[in-house]
């Protein structure tokens, strides 16, 4: 179990950018183009300041 | 051949991939096609993500092709990078041909890029003939980061590489092979215009633009900014090593610069450990470390203002622990100064 927790989590780590891409991109659905489009600039800004 | 050699070598055979971590590079890979599969189905069916103006549209765009630009630039300049260095498949033609399906979304041949990065990059770092990066000023500095992000990619690129194939630099059928690569790009890369041009244009040669000249052009400039070629003195001034956790987590570890440019063939899972190894090297050497990542380093050279250019301050960054003053910054600020050490850095 942990060893799958493990696996898993160096799985969605490694694969984090195009997964926040997926989830932005599709999320238009949800909320609409205005807050997909913050929601890439915030998130931006958060990958320059700790990455 | 004892039973278990024989039962060893025949799983040996069925595996796919080269190396099992591997499976992180051709996950990678799927996510971005998955992305662009969303954005263009959420473009021909507006109604579904409440796109009702033109100005919703753009939105649209805007927040889609920058995420789409900026994971293609990651899939091209690290992931697909990492397969030029040691091929993620066991088998010959899948190399190739998944080797062409995972470049073409980020606006490149695979041959192409390969040459750009092999041939012309990693034999030559830092010196004249690797024009992959950015110009350099009398005093050794880079010209300034906009400069290489809005005229490097396609334009010098396209120069570049039309004299290198026309003049058999890599080889000689390499002018053979371009067209050939240059062909099969064209009908992959074409495929979106069919579907719709104008999103083509939008979530397609938009993103690519991101993609190459910030993503990567960024990526780039920050890899080697305050370098030099590698000589006897300064075996490890040729790039900057990053050591932030997130960002080599995310990026498959091309943080580990210095370490992957002189040992290109250890896998990019296995650069942490062999960077413990390579520290007291490191360290003795001079070399450029510094605890952040890219994306931080970027927005620190990006910066001007009338205390002085970010430039100085990256070069001036070291992280806890390693050499208080690179060698490579040492010579540059003694290079401006007009010290004769400054030309001789020039020479290499």
């Amino acid at each position: 179990m942990r060893a799958l927790i493990t696996q898993t989590g160096w799985f969605v780590g490694r694969s984090l950018l195009p997964i926040s891409a997926i989830v932005i991109i599709l999320g238009t659905i949800l909320w609409g183009p205005w807050v997909s489009l913050v929601l890439t600039v915030v998130w931006w800004k958060v990958v320059t300041k700790i990455g | 051949m004892s039973e278990a050699v024989a039962q060893k070598y025949k799983m040996g055979k069925k595996r796919l991939l080269a190396h099992p971590q591997d499976i992180h590079c051709i996950a990678y890979h799927i996510f971005c096609l998955i992305a662009y599969g969303c954005a263009f189905w959420l473009w021909l069916n507006p109604e579904l993500a409440k796109i009702e103006t033109i100005w919703d549209r753009a939105a649209f765009v805007g927040g889609a092709a920058y995420m789409l630009g900026w994971i293609s630039g990651v899939d091209v300049g690290v992931n697909f990078h990492n397969h030029t260095h040691r091929r993620v498949f066991r088998s010959k033609n899948w190399n190739k041909w998944f080797g062409r399906i995972w470049t073409f979304s980020g606006g490149w041949p695979s041959f192409f890029w390969n040459h750009s990065h092999v041939v012309v990059h990693h034999a030559n770092v830092m010196r004249d003939n690797d024009w992959t990066l950015p110009k350099k000023k009398a005093d050794g500095s880079f010209e300034s980061i906009y400069s290489y992000v809005f005229f490097h990619w396609p334009w010098r690129y396209a120069v570049h590489l039309y004299q290198d194939f026309t003049t058999g630099r890599g080889g000689r059928h390499v002018g053979r092979t371009a067209l050939k690569e240059l062909a099969i790009f064209l009908v992959l890369w074409s495929i979106p215009f069919f579907i719709d041009w104008k999103m083509a244009l939008a979530l397609w040669v938009l993103p690519q633009w991101i993609g190459n000249a910030v993503t990567m052009g960024s990526g780039m400039y920050v890899q080697h900014a305050g370098g030099m070629p590698k000589s006897k003195d300064r075996p490890m001034s040729h790039s900057t090593t990053y050591l932030s956790k997130f960002f080599n987590l995310t990026m498959f570890n091309i943080g580990y610069h210095i370490e992957h440019h002189d040992y290109p063939h250890v896998h990019w899972s296995e650069l942490p450990a062999f960077h413990e190894k390579m520290k007291p090297k490191l360290i003795e050497s001079g070399a450029h470390v510094v605890p952040y990542g890219y994306y931080k380093a970027a927005a620190i050279v990006a910066q001007v203002s009338k205390q002085g250019r970010g430039y100085d301050q990256f070069v001036n960054d070291q992280a806890p622990g390693f050499a208080e003053e690179p060698v490579a910054r040492t010579d540059e600020r003694k290079a401006r100064e007009g010290g004769a050490v400054g030309a001789e850095a020039q020479l290499g």
